[in-house]
């Protein structure tokens, strides 16, 4: 019954899979720090975010603004999805240092 | 370091206490033994431990979208087990029937496996910093006690109940809770980029931020997101309804068969 149902999903989600790949954006958490903390990227495009923890500790990317959450060990990278967005400013923060680890993501108009 | 474990922590017991407590207040109700609802809880945090201990390696299955791939099926595995659980006492099968009691313990062992596997990371970052690590685990007791005071509250709200009003009672939050796990997968398949990504349809961080301690208790009870996307409010709906239909199709087919 499980099985059929996750095909089923499987399939459904297929046709939305967008294949175009997004342009990528680098983020380094080093002693509990974002680096860049303040990153631009594109309105309305969709964008993926390689975040390189370089700490022993894990570190969780959370953002309420973004609803995004994913955890990442400590000397591993991760990938997450943002957008498309519409402009504006998206803070982020890294729940496990969030005195520390605390970003944004400002999202611009092209060629503004 | 400690206010910060406590918030931590609490925020990830809130929802696991939340699927036990119902469930303690069923058993009860039932009158039957829980000691099958403490085996669960053991077997969730074992299984929590072993997601912690594989995480990173985890993460890289399905080109690095697999924490949230296996975030997605956890969390449609208590959507589903939930659901079992409705069908089932709402065809009058009930405890100490095998089949119920399993459904319950598979939902338990889901909802504590992902929600202390996050925590056991956390705790577990601080193992050199001696200094650092006491008030984690401080902070970190401080907001389990709380949690699971939570839940206490709550299972003595449901008990004081009648115990056809209780069971009611605890079907309807079955139903809600689980409807909320099917809008955290769509969001974990939105960030994983299998499902398109679309612009929240609202916005009411105005009237309920997902900061305040209002946001964090609706998020915990039923997923409430500030801003939500249509294909989220949209599973979630039909999760809602499909839970209805099973529980009065459940109880349809049960009032055919006393005919």
């Amino acid at each position: 019954m499980m099985k059929y149902f996750f095909i089923c999903m499987a399939i459904l989600l297929i046709p939305i899979k967008s294949y175009a790949a997004p342009p990528v954006f680098e983020i380094l958490i080093k002693d509990h720090l974002f680096y860049p903390d303040e990153l631009v990227i594109p309105a309305d495009t969709k964008v993926k975010l390689l975040i390189k923890n370089q700490d022993a500790t894990p570190e969780e990317f959370e953002s309420y603004e973004l609803n995004r959450e994913k955890v990442i060990p400590g000397n591993t990278q991760a990938i997450i999805f943002v957008g498309p967005l519409k402009p504006g400013t998206y803070p982020f923060f890294g729940e496990f240092f969030p005195k520390t680890a605390q970003g944004r993501i400002i999202v611009k108009e092209s060629g503004k | 370091m400690l206010l910060n474990s406590v918030i931590l922590v609490l925020r990830e017991v809130l929802e696991a206490a939340m699927v036990v407590s119902l469930f303690m207040a069923f058993t009860t109700v039932s009158q039957q033994a829980r000691s099958f609802l403490l085996k669960a809880i053991l077997l969730g945090l074992i299984a929590g431990g072993a997601y912690a201990y594989f995480l990173p390696e985890i993460s890289n299955w399905l080109e690095g979208v697999g924490q949230e791939i296996t975030n997605t099926i956890i969390h449609i595995g208590i959507y589903v087990f939930l659901m079992g659980f409705l069908w089932l006492i709402s065809r009058d099968i009930v405890l100490p029937n095998r089949l119920v009691k399993g459904m319950m313990m598979a939902a338990i062992i889901l909802a504590i496996s992902r929600e202390s596997a996050e925590i056991m990371l956390y705790i577990s970052g601080f193992r050199s910093d001696h200094f650092l690590l006491q008030s984690v685990v401080s902070g970190s007791l401080i907001g389990l006690s709380i949690g699971v005071s939570c839940g206490i509250f709550l299972y003595h709200l449901m008990i004081a109940l009648k115990p056809a009003a209780a069971a009611k009672f605890i079907c309807v939050l079955v139903v809600i809770v689980g409807s909320s796990m099917m809008s955290q997968a769509t969001q974990f398949l939105i960030q994983a980029d299998w499902l398109a990504s679309t612009e929240p349809v609202w916005d009411s961080s105005h009237i309920i931020s997902e900061h305040s301690l209002p946001g964090q208790l609706l998020y915990a009870l039923m997923a409430y997101e500030a801003t939500p996307t249509w294909s989220q409010i949209i599973i979630y709906l039909t999760s809602l309804l499909l839970m209805l239909i099973v529980i009065l199709s459940g109880r349809f087919s049960r009032a055919i068969s006393h005919v």
